[in-house]
């Protein structure tokens, strides 16, 4: 799945009444299948670009694109996407060439969009604590609509290297461990598009190395699109495109 | 993994909160359930008996009046509707499972005649043939009419069916011919003789008194024939049953040849006292009875069901007791006569004499009381009064005496126990007292005492926790409690040849002795004299007279004499059941000076309503407060354990959780609660009620079905589900707002 923002602003009212920017993208591509790092420091928007995209903020203006590359080809077709009202309980529409434009479905849409088509990596890994790995990676089908299959749960955490810690909870489970699972589960729903941020920030500069090639590995075997953001040189210089937010983000650049 | 799953996996991750939530819930609700239970029993001790037939029709007036009438002989009938209400009875469309006519208003030697169809018996009068058993009249739940001997009368012949009480006591055999009283009367005609072809069954209702005949030949009776005519030439008057000046029919019927009755009076002209008639029970027991709805829109007639008017007339019929009256000493406490009786509690309202007793030995007949002050005596009996002031079952019982200051001794006969207590002879099961419906005396062990011996029977409680065992001897003592001092034991010395079995009544904890032997105890039978002197207006007693102190003797075989005359005898109290409703008898007994007559059920029914309604329903409130409580300590934990789960529940939506997902998990979890809550408070509060029945066994010998689960209670637990589920919308609305993107930010 492609990506496109077209002239995407976001921007905060800070306590004393000062509206701050914080997302100005005039214009980002994210090609099917690519992989590539967002390389920016904190406060530089990147967590709330990923959450734009993800569909878990809404833009102030702005257009967020989902189909493929041939689909998206097509410069300033901004005002033909289409905007079906997805239907969550049957799952919603999964772009097939159809254009779908974020910003226009409505929340529950939104959310059902992301259950089904983005795998998302947070920074710490957001395990749900009362559950165990087995049961936080079935968490991510159960949202996302998809089949309750434990056997490709299972084969995940094999992936992962954790089949031996399918009934630990997290609590008993190292850091690194702990991002695996996550990491399992983001892909359990077989996204099309893996938003990662800063999916190695707390981890040992061994375990970091392990998570992104588990996390590289993984989408390019299912075909995923890839989308890192860090601000480790170690890490985006394994991508095979690295952008700086800075350049890409009018507002960071004013800041 | 499905939304249940993931709330149960969510509710055991904060166990504690679940469980006290879940807790306060279970509390509430069982309160509630208890409460319920003791307020629904209370109410439920007092059944109501069953007619085998459902519906009345008459003139339109006093329903009580028409079932007293038609069902009891009571009372004058209200009056005459036309045969053809009988007749639209009979249209497929009104078809009720049976119907049966009734007209009555004679008597021959003071047994009613009633005129009637042959459906009365079971035989359809057109056909001749027997009905189908569901179309067949049944005067009691499954008990149809049955012919002792002989068959049943011709619809159009002059011939009889009469009740196993005329037939035993008024010399109408197969065969007999008698007239009917009005018939002499009519000019014109010869006096009607009717022949007697079938006597019934017994059926100890009040058939057994009655005589039927054809309701043709009951029209024939000239002045029937005139009442008729006259109804017709004057419409608007209401017919009644006593003569009206009117033009006689010269001849209102011939006979033929070979005995039968032609009638010449038109069958628009007949009229009907009443029609009994079963309908199909309606598919819902809360429906109104159609029948009864259509008659009653109409003028010339009305239906009552008569379980519902005498309901209405008597509230307070019983059947949890195997017995509906208690007679006692007149003028006393009935609440205290019922408690010392019945629940042998508190102490004895006194003694009445034997004579009255007596008087109720099963079908023994019953004088008529004497007529109120102002009226005179009526000259034609009623009746009703020899057949209904009497009694099925009567067993008579003497209080005082205790064994150890603790268990009470009841002197009583053999037929409390199924034993005939002059011929020693087992008594057929519906002449035995119970002491619940279809519940009998039983020995655990050994036998029932012989009515002239000093040998006593125990209750399970008394053989359980006393120190008397088949065999062993013991003394009585005088009183309810020994008095200061020593206490007044008396010499005699009974021996226990029965332990009864468990009956969870206060019988249990009650020795049985022959009532004769109680008389043989020199104390109560000095009393004996005195009272029966006192009552005969004889000068106290002489110190001759107290001399004699033998007032019996015990024979070498173990078999004693009592001396003590019978007239002298008084019981404390006579259990009775009377045949069909006990209102007749205890109206026979209301003015009788040395005894009174009352309903235990009813005068429980009261002592409920005066005492014990008020807090229960103060209980029944404080239930319902405390449903409340437990459903704002669910919303409290709810929304605590939403408060602590932000980010939880953030993590959920990141993951593609829609709004009412979240919405729905909260919900479902509060539901939960409450649903799991109200079945473990459901359960908690039957066993609360469990104990609530032994502890009224204890007090007053009688226990509740805490069992039973009635359809308030499970709408009082859906109830508790959707309070629940309400008190989870607050906190699933606080989550349903939950905004993501804060949540997910790492502190």
């Amino acid at each position: 799945m492609a990506v496109r923002l077209v002239e995407l602003k976001k921007q905060y009212v800070g306590p004393d009444g000062s509206v701050v920017p914080v997302i100005d993208v005039p214009r980002f591509d994210l090609a099917d299948g690519e992989q590539m790092a967002l390389v920016g420091t904190s406060g530089s928007g990147k967590t709330t670009l990923l959450h734009l995209i993800a569909g878990i903020l809404t833009p102030d203006s702005g257009h967020i694109l989902f189909g493929n590359s041939d689909s998206l080809k097509t410069d300033g077709n901004v005002a033909t996407a289409s905007s079906p009202t997805l239907n969550y309980r049957s799952g919603g529409a999964t772009p097939n060439g159809d254009v779908i434009d974020l910003t226009r479905l409505t929340e529950a849409s939104r959310d059902v969009f992301r259950g089904r088509n983005i795998g998302y990596i947070f920074q710490t890994h957001h395990l749900l604590p009362g559950f165990t790995a087995m049961e936080n990676v079935l968490l991510g089908m159960t949202f996302g609509g998809s089949d309750h299959d434990p056997g490709l749960a299972k084969r995940l955490l094999e992936e992962v290297g954790l089949v031996d810690r399918l009934n630990y909870k997290p609590n008993k489970l190292s850091v690194g461990q702990q991002q695996r699972v996550a990491i399992a589960r983001a892909l359990a729903n077989r996204p099309k598009l893996v938003l990662a941020d800063e999916p190695t920030g707390s981890l040992d500069t061994k375990n970091a190395q392990q998570a992104l090639d588990l996390i590289r590995k993984l989408c390019t075997e299912i075909g995923a699109a890839l989308l890192l953001v860090s601000h480790d040189p170690a890490i985006t210089q394994q991508m095979p495109r690295a952008v700086v937010l800075a350049e890409l983000n009018r507002a960071a650049k004013a800041a | 993994m499905n939304l249940f799953q993931l709330v149960i996996k969510q509710m055991r991750q904060r166990a504690l909160g679940t469980w006290l939530t879940l807790l306060s819930v279970t509390l509430g609700v069982g309160l509630a359930i208890t409460i319920l239970i003791l307020y629904r029993e209370a109410g439920n001790l007092f059944g109501q008996t069953d007619y085998g037939y459902d519906v009345i029709l008459g003139k339109p007036g006093s329903g009580t009046q028409l079932v007293m009438n038609t069902v009891y002989h009571i009372d004058k009938s209200p009056g005459n509707i036309p045969y053809s209400v009988y007749e639209e009875m009979l249209r497929p469309d009104r078809m009720p499972d049976a119907a049966v006519p009734v007209v009555m208003g004679d008597n021959c030697k003071g047994d009613p005649v009633i005129g009637t169809s042959t459906a009365m018996f079971g035989i359809n009068e057109d056909t001749g043939k027997p009905l189908e058993d569901s179309a067949r009249l049944e005067y009691e739940p499954k008990h149809s009419y049955e012919f002792a001997e002989g068959h049943c009368f011709a619809p159009n012949r002059l011939e009889a069916v009469v009740g196993s009480d005329v037939a035993a006591n008024d010399g109408l055999k197969i065969g007999s011919q008698f007239q009917s009283a009005d018939c002499q009367s009519s000019p014109g005609d010869a006096p009607l003789q009717w022949m007697v072809v079938g006597v019934l069954k017994q059926t100890l209702t009040a058939t057994d008194g009655s005589i039927f005949i054809p309701i043709r030949s009951y029209f024939a009776i000239g002045k029937h024939a005139a009442l008729l005519n006259a109804a017709t030439a004057e419409p608007t008057t209401a017919p009644s049953t006593e003569p009206v000046a009117g033009p006689v029919a010269k001849s209102s019927y011939t006979l033929n040849p070979d005995g039968s009755l032609n009638l010449l009076i038109p069958q628009g002209l007949w009229q009907i006292s009443a029609i009994l008639a079963k309908t199909p029970p309606p598919p819902n027991p809360r429906m109104s009875n159609r029948l009864i709805e259509v008659i009653n829109s109409r003028k010339e007639a009305m239906a009552v069901d008569p379980t519902a008017v005498m309901k209405q007339a008597a509230p307070t019929l019983p059947t949890d007791l195997g017995f509906n009256v208690v007679i006692g000493k007149a003028g006393s406490d009935a609440t205290q006569l019922v408690k010392s009786a019945v629940f042998h509690i508190g102490k004895s309202t006194g003694m009445i004499p034997y004579s009255v007793y007596e008087e109720y030995l099963p079908n023994s007949m019953l004088p008529l009381p004497p007529a109120p002050e102002g009226k005179e005596v009526d000259e034609s009996p009623e009746p009703w009064m020899n057949f209904y002031g009497n009694a099925k079952i009567a067993v008579p019982m003497a209080v005082g005496d205790t064994y150890q200051g603790r268990w009470r001794i009841i002197a009583t006969t053999t037929n409390m126990f199924g034993i005939d207590d002059e011929t020693q002879k087992p008594l057929p099961p519906d002449e035995t007292l119970e002491y619940r419906p279809d519940k009998y005396y039983e020995f655990a062990e050994g036998r029932c005492f012989a009515p002239n011996r000093f040998e006593a029977i125990i209750g399970s409680d008394v053989a359980l926790k006393s120190d008397l065992k088949i065999g062993s001897t013991f003394n009585a003592t005088h009183g309810e409690t020994p008095p200061t001092g020593n206490p007044d034991i008396h010499p005699e010395v009974w021996k226990v040849v029965g332990i009864l079995k468990k009956t969870l009544t206060s019988n249990d904890g009650c020795i049985f002795i022959p009532l004769k032997t109680d008389y043989t105890v020199e104390e109560h039978s000095m009393g004996l004299k005195a009272q029966w002197r006192l009552h005969h207006g004889l000068q106290t007693d002489t110190s001759a007279d107290s001399d004699e102190i033998h007032t019996y003797r015990i024979n070498p075989d173990g078999t004693f004499d009592l001396f003590v005359p019978r007239e002298q005898w008084e019981v404390s109290a006579i259990m009775v059941r009377a045949r069909g409703f006990p209102q007749a008898l205890i109206y026979s007994m209301s003015n009788r000076s040395e005894a009174m007559a009352v309903n235990p059920a009813s005068v429980m029914r009261s002592f409920f309503d005066t005492f014990l309604k008020g807090p229960t329903l103060l209980l029944l409130m404080i239930a319902f407060l405390v449903s409340i409580v437990a459903a704002v300590g669910i919303l409290v934990s709810i929304y605590n354990s939403v408060s602590a789960r932000m980010r939880e529940i953030a993590i959920m939506r990141a993951l593609g959780a829609t709004r009412a997902r979240v919405l729905q998990l909260i919900c479902i979890e509060a539901g939960l609660v409450g649903l799991f809550g109200g079945v473990i408070g459901l359960i908690g509060g039957h066993l609360l009620g469990a104990i609530a029945s032994h502890l009224f066994n204890e007090f007053i010998g009688q226990g509740i079905n805490w069992v039973r689960i009635d359809v308030n209670e499970v709408y009082y637990l859906l109830s508790v589900v959707v309070v629940a589920l309400l008190a989870g919308l607050v906190p699933a609305m606080k989550a349903y707002r939950t905004p993501v993107a804060t949540n997910l930010v790492v502190v």
